[in-house]
């Protein structure tokens, strides 16, 4: 899989942190530095960096992928309700798939999330692990 | 003016590989592991590397320090294991942790003392106003050909410092010293994937040669005398190592003791000694003076004598400790642990 | 003016090794003798660039059959076909064309099922979910928890693999003509964890035509296109819940409402990908309660769905308006129906964005 590396240059500031619109207009908070509100469409929006922790509200473990990252499976993908009050997907990491659950307080880290091995570019990310 | 540790951050992957695994497997004799002084040994997983760990140490380390991307000048990234041979570390650290643009930015490469030396540049950046704050990070997945003798301690694991003045400071560094030469102890070529090293040679003429030059040079300098130390870490290559170099200095065990992490965790590499600091920070009354001896091979040895400030008291609740990252740990199998470090020769990208 | 659907046809859903996109083009026209009598051809795929490394793949299409005829390719991701559909039938209501051929046409067994997989995964956003390790079948087993956690129980969406392989067994283009039980899902694989293999689609090559026209043929074959609506969605991570599928409840409930469709009663398409995503639209237009429900539906995806007459990503949307076509018509695989209305529903990735499109005998 050949990965550019412009176009991770380019959204690199919404995978290295988690930013989160405010929208002017309807006042709701989204994940992702973004030029509109996906509920209202307004684009009187203003930006705010997430503190980073949440809680695990949804999960799933996955046992297909094909991305280069495949050497992690099986994983687990959760919904996190971010203490801002916004939701993110990501990777649940440093745990035993067993142990995950619903409620379980994370704390975003930074990881891999998926690399043109051996030769090419990596794209690094947000995941979350267990407080 | 005073220079001092302001913020310090660990990070030490959750899974841990037992050292008697490591000897089942590759035929050692089940009582090798005590003599090495090691128990287990720290794993990072696959999406793991000293960029990931790094950041994390750096995060905490800015945390406690109570400072923002727009306050720091310059980030060192000391490390052997860099993901990328040529395309700076540093830089990816900094940018997503939002540290500013206008900045110094380096990886330094020293074998396992390079995060060392970053903190003495820093002393001397800080020193001379050149910066107001530096970040140091020194940061390992460690490798080594499996079922090598340093199969049994190379792991992974990251620490931070953010470098600066002012009496906030959780500690004081109040001299420094280094000592280097050319010795070919330790080793990797260009290409290579594991490193070499010179077995029995790695212990006399380099790392006790080194170490206790570096702290006699230290002691001539300041004029302390090591009854002064409270607390005394050296570079941790193996759990036995510390205790012998101690000895040869006159330190006794219980000062060596409570900055040991290599027994639990397994050599770390560039955070090995500087963990060990960190760890002993945040178990520390103010006041104590600490003796720090780092090594690296090639080879050489920075000493540091850094008191602890009031500050450190607060600065302790502001992140995680490493005594609980020690202890928050899972096992693994040498099947795991081959899968985590990408050791297994697999067909990729099809 | 007015826009009619009056003839098509359909490959079986299948592992056409010895077929290529173009290939299979040609075999869905050779047996349509009206369908290269068209002044505009849409063709309609998701996968060509990824997949046989071919851009403007309608061109080279057109070019092979051996015609000069104007044509577009459209891409809408898992909705593609149906979109196809909605494009032609504007242009011929629009006047833009007499008449149109609509091409659905895919290829996913050019490569190692996985790799297929990847490429479906990227109807999710690449950057912001596909990065983060989500994929479709996680979205949809956590769409699944919440279904089950609101009350539904998980034999619901058993029932619904049950019904659709059932449902096969009779048409003569599906690709599982066989049936399964509930039994069938105790050992079945798991694809993202409660979700099993059993409750996605099957992964199919084809291709389905569809001739629409600005004015009907004899009365008995044809049908008229009386709506279409697309609707876009919230991206999953930020709904409060992901099985909240309200762009294709919504385009649903304006149809429903505006020819007054009971859809126990009409032909009923529903883009099943996964088996949540039809039980919760269902649900959430009140057709279905906790005790599920489906036994009252009367032609309820009588083509199998995309569960076991497949999914040939690109092309599907081309297949179910077929199948209604000949529902209403003609009959398909020995059925007829006296229902007067036929809804086709189509989306991509869990309601990024849904189309629906009415036909009217």
């Amino acid at each position: 899989m050949k990965l550019s590396a412009p176009q991770f240059w380019r959204v690199r500031e919404n995978q290295y942190k988690l930013v989160i619109t405010i929208c002017g207009d309807c006042g709701k908070k989204v994940v992702f530095k973004r030029p509109t509100c996906p509920y209202c469409g307004s684009g009187r929006v203003e930006y705010a960096e997430s503190a980073g922790v949440g809680v695990v509200e949804e999960f799933t473990k996955v046992y297909f992928k094909r991305d280069s990252s495949e050497d992690r499976l099986p994983e687990v993908v959760g919904v996190v309700r971010l203490g801002e009050g916004v939701r993110v997907v990501g990777e649940i990491v440093s745990i035993r798939d067993s142990e995950v659950r619903e409620g379980m307080e994370v704390e975003a880290v930074l990881r891999k999330y998926v690399s043109d091995d051996p030769y090419g570019i990596i794209y690094y990310g947000i995941k979350f692990k267990p407080v | 003016m005073e220079v001092g540790i302001r913020g310090w951050g660990a990070y030490i992957p959750r899974f841990r590989l037992s050292a008697q695994e490591i000897a089942a497997l590759w035929g050692y004799d089940s009582r090798l592991p005590k003599a090495l002084g090691i128990v287990e040994k720290s794993v990072a997983e696959e999406d793991e590397d000293s960029v990931t760990m790094g950041w994390y140490a750096a995060r905490v380390a800015m945390r406690r320090a109570g400072v923002g991307g727009d306050d720091i000048d310059a980030v060192f990234f000391g490390t052997e294991s860099k993901p990328y041979a040529v395309k700076p570390s540093a830089t990816i650290i900094a940018d997503a942790l939002g540290v500013k643009k206008r900045k110094l930015a380096s990886d330094l490469e020293f074998a396992c003392r390079a995060a060392g030396e970053g903190v003495r540049i820093s002393v001397g950046l800080v020193k001379s106003g050149l910066a107001r704050n530096a970040l140091v990070i020194g940061s390992d997945t460690a490798q080594a050909n499996p079922g090598d003798l340093l199969d049994f301690t190379a792991s992974s694991g990251a620490v931070a410092f953010v470098i600066g003045s002012g009496s906030s400071s959780a500690a004081a560094i109040e001299a420094s010293v280094t000592y280097v030469t050319d010795t070919p102890d330790f080793w990797r070529r260009d290409r290579s994937p594991y490193p070499e090293h010179a077995e029995i040679f790695t212990g006399e003429p380099a790392y006790f040669h080194h170490i206790v030059s570096a702290v006699r040079l230290l002691l001539e300098e300041t004029g302390l005398k090591v009854g002064d130390f409270d607390y005394a870490i050296f570079h941790q290559p193996n759990g036995r190592f510390p205790l012998q170099v101690a000895r040869s200095l006159g330190i006794p065990q219980e000062k060596v003791a409570p900055g040991l992490v290599t027994p639990y965790i397994g050599n770390t590499y560039n955070a090995s000694a500087l963990l060990g600091l960190a760890k002993v920070l945040e178990e520390a009354r103010p006041g104590s003076r600490i003796l720090v001896a780092t090594f690296g091979s090639g080879a050489g040895s920075d000493a540091f004598s850094i008191v602890v400030r009031d500050s450190v008291l607060e600065l302790v609740k502001k992140g995680p400790r490493v005594v609980d990252m020690v202890n928050f740990k899972v096992q693994v199998t040498y099947g795991e642990y081959s899968k985590f470090r990408g050791l297994l020769l697999r067909n990729v990208g099809g | 003016m007015s826009a009619y659907v009056v003839g098509g046809s359909a490959v079986k859903v299948d592992r056409h090794f010895e077929l290529g996109y173009r290939d299979l083009a040609y075999r869905v026209v050779r047996d349509c003798s009206e369908c290269l009598d068209v002044d505009y051809v849409v063709i309609s795929s998701a996968l060509p660039e990824l997949s046989a490394h071919q851009i403007d793949l309608g061109t080279h299409v057109v070019q092979w059959l051996g015609r000069r005829i104007p044509v577009v390719r459209v891409e809408s991701g898992e909705s593609s076909g149906l979109a196809a559909v909605e494009l032609a039938a504007s242009l011929v209501r629009s006047g833009g064309a007499r008449k149109a051929l609509v091409l659905g046409i895919e290829k996913v067994t050019e490569y190692p099922t996985y790799t297929t997989n990847y490429f479906y995964t990227l109807t999710l956003d690449y950057e912001y979910e596909v990065l983060r390790g989500v994929t479709p079948p996680a979205y949809a087993s956590l769409a699944m928890k919440e279904l089950i956690k609101s009350g539904i129980r998980r034999e619901c969406f058993s029932e619904w693999a049950i019904r659709m392989h059932e449902n096969a067994t009779s048409i003569p283009h599906a690709m599982l003509k066989f049936k399964i039980s509930y039994d069938s899902f105790r050992d079945a694989q798991v694809l993202a964890d409660p979700l099993t293999l059993y409750d996605s689609f099957a992964l199919g090559d084809g291709a389905a035509a569809l001739v629409l026209s600005s004015t009907p043929s004899r009365s008995d074959s044809s049908v008229e296109v009386v709506y279409t609506n697309a609707e876009v969605g919230l991206p999953a991570y930020a709904r409060e819940r992901i099985s909240d599928l309200s762009a294709s409840t919504k385009a649903l409930k304006v149809a429903v409402e505006k020819f007054g469709l009971n859809l126990r009663k009409v032909v009923v398409e529903l883009h099943d990908s996964y088996t949540p995503y039809p039980i919760a639209i269902l649900r959430a237009l009140g057709y279905l309660s906790n005790e599920c429900g489906l036994g009252e539906f009367e032609h309820l995806n009588l083509s199998g769905g995309l569960k076991a007459r497949g999914h040939p990503i690109g092309a599907t949307g081309v297949y179910q308006v077929y199948e209604v076509f000949k529902l209403l018509t003609t009959g398909l695989g020995g059925r007829t129906t006296s229902s007067e209305y036929g809804v086709v529903h189509s989306m991509s990735g869990p309601d990024n964005l849904s189309r629906v499109l009415v036909l009217k005998r």
